[in-house]
């Protein structure tokens, strides 16, 4: 081994996602904590199988919904009742219907991009480079195999003691992966 | 007029009878229910010490368009063409709508929907009587055309007039779709600076084949698209002749801008200023009544049309909208409209030939529209509703 | 325990009660990647290219005729007094309706669990970004002065400054369809991130795998990813489905604020959103047939997935006819004279083909969907889905010209008649939209994979293809996931 690269992490590959999600509630149970699931699609129930929390990405797209709504709200309240009232059809100055429909869409524009970056926020994302993309075999990801990687900065983590651990989760190949 | 009690006239016995008829022709209008809002044009009115209004009587009307004339060169209307305004694109600012009424007994269901080309041949408008009718802004006070201007470029002074700003336009139309009475002009085109040559060039669907004088329009318009005369802006000196004939008062409009009937609000503000000039440190601003007039009213021959200050009840415009013949145009839309009509009396010769016991717009109304007659009993089905505002 | 479930029989499925599968031919994981990306990888079929030019040359048509429209007026359409508003809005309604079958594809049928869907949903939403942006050019180009469009946004000036007017409806629809296509945008894109990550890894040139793996933002497929992002994905789903009705109703409100007879009617938010889903499914039918066949997705967008769309397009063809019989009644027993005037005119006035076209291509024809022979047909359906878009298209134009050709005073009846500039406007953003659509064909993926993937029954831990023993086998969840999306 090159002495100067760091090992990243041992490398586990599985061909089902069965599998893969009994291995990982056999890695869950061995107590790892900086361990990752890879698959080319969501499985189900491998949240639960990782022993993963629910997701925190609802609080940023209802804050962005929250802020959405009050700023289409005040904003037409402030500019047509307030800053520049004219008199149009002796239509109210600021009415809550009238104003709904921008400040509804607002909800909606403002959500949605609480969403998608509360998303990438909590995925780190973009991330261009990463240890795994240089493993030949780890592109299979997108295809149709399915990873399950143990960092070597897991307190848990022994080179051997992991590795046995993988063979006996039903892991057909095992590899370690460079930083 | 399809039924419609868009021009309300009776003949002399009728009138005599029921003097109140006109108003009894209203449609049935939705009850006016108390908002929820303070209406802010009650609070702005306060602030004015005149509120405008028109009446025009449409017994004096005669359909000679001076009024027509007396705008264009009033407000520089921009002249069109006659192949744009075969198209729809004429600019004026008042028309008078001319109504031909046929027997009823004589039209049938279909003949209400016929295109307009082909009426001129329909049996049943044989001998038809014509009424005529001035048209203009009628100056809403609930005008559904500001409400629906994205930019604000359409609003309501204090003194009830609906304000167009041509510098706000951004052209998008929605105020003409809305207004029922469809008094908005758009330029469509560079009115003000190509010549008319250029106006009728290729735009329309039989560009191709659309010949001036027996030459091809667009071979003459491919010769020279961008020169002046042939195709493109209007010669220098053509231009400085046109300027010389504008009023100064008035801003000439771009492509791409609506515009619609202003009251002369340049002759209004002229004489506020006037008044405001001459009352110096007295504080009594108020423009007396009947001191300047619109360019349409002045020119009227037959004072059809006139125009004042209808918070003054000793104006002439208050005396005449007091009057049992004064109407609003449909009124059933709520708009409340500042510009009312009279409505018209006919004394026909009862030896002549074409003589009708009752006006034929009359007789159709009371076929077509399904409402109660308006001769019939004394509290006829609708009561004009009292509405603020409307005198 | 164990060995007394092992011995247990595990009830048999009579076939006829199989579900059916959504992917044919049980094919793997591994094929359905190659199969898509073969699209991008492999060499351009020759079609692509015939469809290709001619697209782009309309395209530049467009630009020209907006060129002409803006530097001449909007006189060079066919727009007069009373009728302000002719082709440009109707093409504008007409191209926003047919967006928003797309989020209503990727949506609203995600979070009612149709898994269906992944076989349309991205081309589905390609097709609504395309629309939105075919539909955005006319309002911003069919006002008077183009160049101050910007007044219609709430951005700070030297005049006063003042302000837009938010009481009107154009000033929704500036909120609405902006909000719609940036959303519409934000999803495709999200949805986008993993199948880029599948040509990233799979890009056998430079620029290739660089493109693709920018625009993935270095996916690697982690668990810990995937929940945030199904996550995203759900609330993405949850707000689109509000927008797809808002924005349409909004739209349709342009309209119904109006006094005009015909237009004023509150009938119109919940009949435009249903007309235009029809239509959108319309052309989402028109653009997949021939498209799964050239490159032979057969399996992956299946004779099942015709069918139901089929049965949507009645469906909602259904609730088109109803709301015009709706409308008809409520003319009638309401007395109104302007507008009973207004239905009588639309079926024997001078537009009346114009009407009889609607009528005809929107509630007969679909009808013809009864049928299972008519379903299965691909020819049938293709030609009826081009006939719903023809009949949408008319409704606008049936709803729009002929309520201001003729409305509350005769003197200002016309007859409106649009230009060769009109058409060729038109026609023009065909080109665009066109041009877009095979673009994307070429570089994106246009099936879903990772979401098509996740639907087989080798993407389910708890079926025998995906590798469950025995023990955890549940057979009734065959070619479906247990699919707790809530987690």
């Amino acid at each position: 081994m090159n002495g100067t690269t760091k090992p990243y992490g041992v490398l586990a590959e599985f061909t089902t996602p069965a599998d893969i999600m009994h291995a990982a509630e056999k890695i869950r149970d061995a107590g790892f904590s900086r361990w990752d699931v890879f698959t080319p699609f969501p499985v189900h129930g491998m949240d639960r199988a990782m022993g993963m929390k629910n997701s925190k990405v609802g609080w940023f797209s209802f804050i962005g919904g929250v802020t959405g709504y009050t700023t289409g709200m005040l904003m037409i309240w402030f500019l047509n009742a307030v800053n520049y009232p004219i008199v149009i059809g002796g239509k109210p100055m600021f009415s809550p219907f009238s104003a709904f429909p921008p400040s509804y869409e607002l909800t909606i524009l403002f959500g949605a991009f609480g969403a998608l970056g509360g998303m990438l926020f909590l995925n780190r994302l973009p991330r261009l480079h990463h240890p795994l993309h240089k493993n030949r075999r780890f592109l299979q990801v997108t295809h149709d195999k399915y990873f399950l990687v143990i960092e070597c900065d897991d307190p848990k983590y022994s080179e051997k003691e992991t590795v046995k651990l993988l063979q006996a989760a039903g892991s057909k190949h095992i590899e370690m992966v460079e930083e | 007029m399809e039924g419609r009690p868009i021009i309300r006239e009776a003949n002399l016995e009728q009138f005599r009878e029921h003097p109140g008829f006109a108003k009894k022709m209203d449609a049935e209008k939705p009850p006016v229910n108390q908002s929820l809002y303070p209406n802010p044009f009650d609070k702005l009115k306060e602030k004015a010490h005149q509120q405008w209004g028109m009446s025009v009587d449409l017994n004096a009307c005669v359909g000679c368009s001076s009024c027509m004339m007396a705008c264009q060169s009033e407000n520089n209307i921009p002249i069109v063409g006659k192949d744009l305004v075969k198209r729809g694109r004429e600019m004026h600012w008042i028309r008078i709508d001319r109504y031909y009424a046929g027997a009823p007994a004589k039209k049938k269901f279909l003949d209400t929907f016929d295109d307009e080309s082909k009426q001129q041949f329909a049996q049943w408008i044989d001998d038809p009587q014509v009424v005529t009718q001035p048209m203009m802004c009628q100056m809403c006070e609930a005008a559904p055309c500001e409400s629906v201007c994205p930019v604000n470029a359409t609003s309501h002074s204090e003194e009830g007039l609906n304000l167009m700003t041509y510098n706000r336009c951004v052209g998008t139309r929605y105020c003409s779709n809305n207004c029922p009475y469809k008094v908005r002009r758009f330029n469509f085109l560079d009115f003000n600076k190509r010549s008319l040559k250029e106006l009728k060039g290729p735009f329309y669907p039989d560009v191709v084949l659309h010949k001036t004088e027996g030459k091809w329009d667009i071979l003459t318009w491919l010769k020279a698209p961008f020169e002046p005369e042939s195709g493109g802006m209007r010669a220098s000196d053509e231009w400085d002749l046109i300027k010389m004939s504008k009023n100064p008062d008035v801003t000439v409009r771009m492509r791409g801008v609506m515009e619609k009937c202003t009251f002369c609000i340049q002759r209004i503000e002229g004489a506020k200023i006037a008044q405001k000039a001459k009352a110096g440190a007295s504080g009594d601003v108020v423009v007396p009544s009947d001191s300047f007039t619109t360019a349409c009213a002045q020119a009227c021959p037959a004072g059809a049309i006139v125009f004042g200050n209808i918070s003054d009840p000793n104006s002439r415009v208050s005396q005449l909208k007091k009057q049992e013949r004064d109407y609003s145009l449909l009124d059933f839309l709520l708009t409340k409209p500042r510009l009312t009509y009279l409505a018209r009396v006919r004394n026909p010769n009862p030896a002549m030939p074409d003589y009708n016991q009752s006006p034929l717009t009359l007789q159709e109304f009371e076929k077509q529209s399904g409402e109660a007659n308006p001769f019939e009993g004394e509290g006829a089905a609708h009561e004009p509703a009292a509405e603020k505002g409307v005198l | 325990m164990a060995s007394q479930v092992s011995k247990q029989k595990l009830p048999v499925v009579p076939a006829e009660l199989e579900r059916i599968p959504l992917v044919r031919n049980g094919r793997s994981i591994g094929w359905i990647s190659d199969q898509i990306c073969n699209i991008n990888e492999g060499k351009l079929p020759i079609w692509w290219w015939a469809s290709f030019i001619p697209s782009v040359v309309l395209l530049g048509l467009l630009g020209v005729m907006l060129g002409y429209q803006i530097t001449t007026g909007v006189g060079v359409w066919g727009n007069q007094h009373p009728v302000m508003w002719g082709w440009d809005i109707i093409n504008f309604v007409w191209w926003i309706g047919i967006g928003h079958a797309g989020t209503l594809i990727s949506a609203i049928l995600f979070l009612l669990r149709q898994k269906w869907r992944t076989g349309v949903n991205r081309a589905a939403e390609a097709m609504t970004i395309f629309a939105v942006m075919c539909a955005g050019i006319y309002p911003a180009l069919h006002v008077g002065r183009v160049w101050y469009d910007w007044w219609l946004f709430p951005i700070p000036n030297s005049n006063g400054p003042i302000w837009p007017q938010f009481r009107s409806p154009l000033m929704w629809d500036v909120f609405a369809v902006s909000t719609y296509f940036t959303v519409s945008v934000l999803f495709w894109y999200m949805g986008l991130i993993p199948d880029l990550a599948v040509l990233r890894d799979r890009a056998k040139t430079k620029i290739k795998q660089f493109c693709y793996g920018l625009f993935s933002l270095g996916w690697t497929g982690s668990n810990r990813h995937w929940s945030n992002y199904e996550k995203a994905y759900l609330i993405l789903a949850g707000l689109s489905t509000p927008l797809v009705l808002s924005v349409h109703s909004i739209v349709s409100l342009d309209f119904s604020v109006s006094q005009l007879p015909g237009w004023h009617t509150t009938i119109f938010p919940p009949y435009f959103v249903a007309g235009a889903i029809f239509s959108g499914f319309g052309m989402v039918l028109t653009l997949l047939i021939p498209l799964r066949s050239m490159f032979k997705l057969e399996d992956l967008i299946t004779m099942r997935h015709i069918d139901i769309m089929c049965k949507v397009t009645m469906a909602t063809g259904s609730i088109v006819a109803y709301a015009y019989g709706m409308e008809f009644f409520i003319a009638w027993y309401g007395g109104n004279p302007s507008e009973q005037f207004h239905f009588l005119n639309r079926a024997f006035g001078p537009y009346w083909w114009g009407w009889a076209c609607m009528m005809g291509f929107n509630t007969v024809v679909p009808q013809l969907f009864w049928f299972k022979k008519v379903r299965q047909n691909l020819l049938i359906v293709f030609i009826i889905s081009i006939l719903v878009n023809i009949g949408m298209w008319f409704e606008r134009f049936v709803i729009i010209v002929l309520s201001l050709h003729r409305d509350f005073l005769p003197s200002n009846w016309g007859y409106f008649k649009p230009t060769w500039v009109d058409i060729c406007t038109f026609l023009g953003t065909f080109g665009l939209f066109f041009t877009l659509f095979l673009l994307f064909l070429r570089f994106l993926p246009m099936i879903a994979i990772s979401e098509v993937k996740g639907v087989t029954p080798q993407a389910d831990p708890h079926h025998p293809l995906g590798g469950a023993k025995h023990e955890e086998a549940e057979p009734d969840n065959a070619g479906d996931l247990t699919g707790d999306l809530t987690k």
